[in-house]
C-alpha cells in the first residue's frame, strides 16, 4: 500500500483530511505509513506494538486534521510527534521492557555505535546543522539524547543501563540540552 | 495570580519541561500534565514545538518498514470509512442531477482541455477550474500548464461586458485567503491563452479558487474586486505534472 511520501503535497492532504475526505486519508497514509511505523518500532521493538500505535494515531489524524497549522511544524513532523508521544505513553504506562530482551539487544547495538564512536554514521543522513551540534555533544551526552529520542528509554532506563546514578543521567541531558540549542540557534 | 500560573511562566523551566516532553524521558502522569497545560500556556506549546521541530531530522531519513494490511483496515473499520471500492454506475443517480450532470460536465471539459491543449501535447493539464454563473451553468473555464506555464481560458457563455468595463479575473489564496489579480480577460475570442509570470504561477499553485468579476475598464484600480462578480469556481490540482519545477 505503501507510496513515495511527497512533502509537497502532505499540508493539501492534512488540509483535506480536516475537511473528511477520505481518499485523501488513504493517500496520507500511503505515503507516510512506513516511515511512521518504523518510528514506532524502533522505540516499541514490536511489530504488533507499533501497528497498533499506527492505528491510533491515524484516528487521532483523522479526528484532529483541522488542529495542523502549517506555520508551525512540517506535516510530517506534526505526524511524527502523535506517534512519538502514543509510543512514549504505550511504554511508560506498561512500565516496559526492563524485563525485555530486546532492549538490551537495543542497547548493546547503541552501545556499539557510540563506543567505536560510529554514531557519525548513525547521523549520515539528518539534517546538517542537527548532525553538526549533536556531534559537538560529549558522547555521553548525545547517547542520552539519543537513547531517550530514538529509543524512547525513561531517564531511569538510561540510568541503569549505563550504570549511572539518576541525578547524573538527569544532568546529562539537561546539559547536553542547552548545549545543542546553543549550537541550533548559531 | 496563584503560585501554580506564575511557575509556567519561569522560562527556564517551561525550557525544561518541553525538552524533556519531546525527549519522553517524563513519567507518563508528567506527560499528560503537559500535554494539558500546553493548551493552556502558549510559551510552553511554542518551545514544545520548537524541539519538535529541532528534532524532525531525526525522523526524515528513517527506512520504510511496510505496515500490516489488516492495520487499514482496523482503521478504516474504527472511523468507519467506507471500504475503496468501484462505485456501481447506479451510484450516480443517488448524487442527483445537477450534480452528476455537472461532475460530467467537469471531466468531459478535462477531458477536452487535455485534447486541444497550447503549444504541443506533451505539455500537462495542471490546474483547472470551472467557474459558475449565477444560474449555477459553467461560463468559464480556466486552465494552467504545467510545462508552458500557460494561462488557458475559455469563455462558454460569454457575458455582455459593456464598453466601459472589462471583466478581471482573481486569484484566492488558500495559505492567507487573499484575493490577488491575475489580469483583465479579453472577450473578443472564446478562446485565450497567455503565459504566466513566475509570481502568478504561484498564485495558482496556491489557489483556493478563481472569480471573475466585472470592474472598471482596465481593471480595478485599488488591486482588489471592486465589481459585480460575474463566475466563481475551485481550482482543481490535476495529477501528472512537476510541482516543483
Amino acid at each position: 500500500m505503501a507510496n513515495k511520501m511527497n512533502k509537497a503535497n502532505l499540508p493539501d492532504l492534512l488540509a483535506k483530511v480536516a475537511l473528511r475526505d477520505q481518499q485523501a486519508f488513504r493517500n496520507l497514509y500511503q505515503q507516510t505509513s512506513g516511515k511512521l511505523l518504523s518510528i514506532a518500532y524502533r522505540i516499541l521493538n514490536n511489530q504488533d506494538n507499533a501497528n497498533e500505535v499506527l492505528q491510533e494515531a491515524f484516528v487521532q489524524i483523522w479526528h484532529n486534521a483541522s488542529e495542523y497549522r502549517v506555520a508551525k511544524a512540517e506535516p510530517f513532523t506534526w505526524m511524527a510527534a502523535i506517534v512519538r508521544y502514543r509510543c512514549y505513553d504505550r511504554i511508560r504506562s506498561e512500565n516496559r521492557r526492563f524485563e525485555s530482551k530486546q532492549s538490551i539487544d537495543i542497547y548493546e547495538e547503541e552501545e556499539h555505535l557510540t563506543a567505536d564512536d560510529q554514531t557519525t554514521t548513525l547521523l549520515c543522513d539528518i539534517g546538517k546543522q542537527l548532525e553538526d551540534c549533536l556531534n559537538q555533544l560529549e558522547l555521553i551526552q548525545r547517547d542520552s539524547v539519543l537513547m531517550a529520542y530514538y529509543h524512547g528509554f525513561s531517564r531511569d532506563e538510561i540510568a541503569l543501563k549505563l550504570n549511572k546514578p539518576l541525578n547524573t543521567v538527569k544532568s546529562w541531558l539537561k546539559r547536553g540540552l542547552a548545549r545543542l540549542q546553543q549550537c541550533l540557534a548559531q | 495570580m496563584p503560585s501554580t500560573i506564575k511557575r509556567y511562566h519561569n522560562k527556564a523551566l517551561i525550557e525544561h519541561l518541553a525538552q524533556q516532553y519531546v525527549l519522553g524521558t517524563q513519567p507518563i502522569r508528567v506527560r499528560k500534565r503537559i500535554a494539558r497545560l500546553r493548551l493552556q500556556y502558549n510559551e510552553l506549546d511554542q518551545r514544545i514545538d520548537h524541539w519538535e521541530n529541532a528534532f524532525a531530522p531525526l525522523n526524515d531519513k528513517v527506512p520504510e518498514i511496510a505496515p500490516k494490511k489488516a492495520t487499514f483496515k482496523a482503521i478504516e473499520q474504527q472511523l468507519q470509512l467506507n471500504p475503496k471500492s468501484k462505485k456501481k454506475f447506479s451510484n450516480w443517480f443517488g448524487i442527483g442531477f445537477y450534480q452528476a450532470t455537472t461532475a460530467f460536465s467537469v471531466l468531459f471539459l478535462a477531458l477536452t482541455l487535455l485534447l486541444i491543449q497550447p503549444k504541443n501535447n506533451t505539455d500537462p493539464l495542471s490546474y483547472l477550474a470551472v467557474m459558475d454563473g449565477k444560474n449555477e451553468q459553467p461560463q468559464l473555464v480556466a486552465a494552467t500548464y504545467g510545462k508552458s506555464r500557460t494561462l488557458s481560458i475559455e469563455l462558454l457563455d460569454t457575458p455582455t461586458v459593456p464598453n466601459e468595463m472589462s471583466l478581471e479575473l482573481w486569484v484566492t489564496s488558500k495559505t492567507d485567503k487573499q484575493i490577488r489579480s491575475l489580469g483583465v480577460i479579453p472577450t473578443t475570442n472564446n478562446v485565450f491563452n497567455r503565459p504566466l509570470s513566475e509570481p502568478e504561477w504561484r498564485l495558482i499553485k496556491d489557489s483556493e479558487n478563481l472569480l471573475l468579476t466585472l470592474e472598471e475598464k482596465g481593471g480595478s484600480p485599488i488591486g482588489e474586486p471592486m465589481g459585480i462578480e460575474i463566475s466563481k469556481g475551485p481550482c482543481i490540482r490535476m495529477a501528472g505534472w512537476q510541482e516543483n519545477t
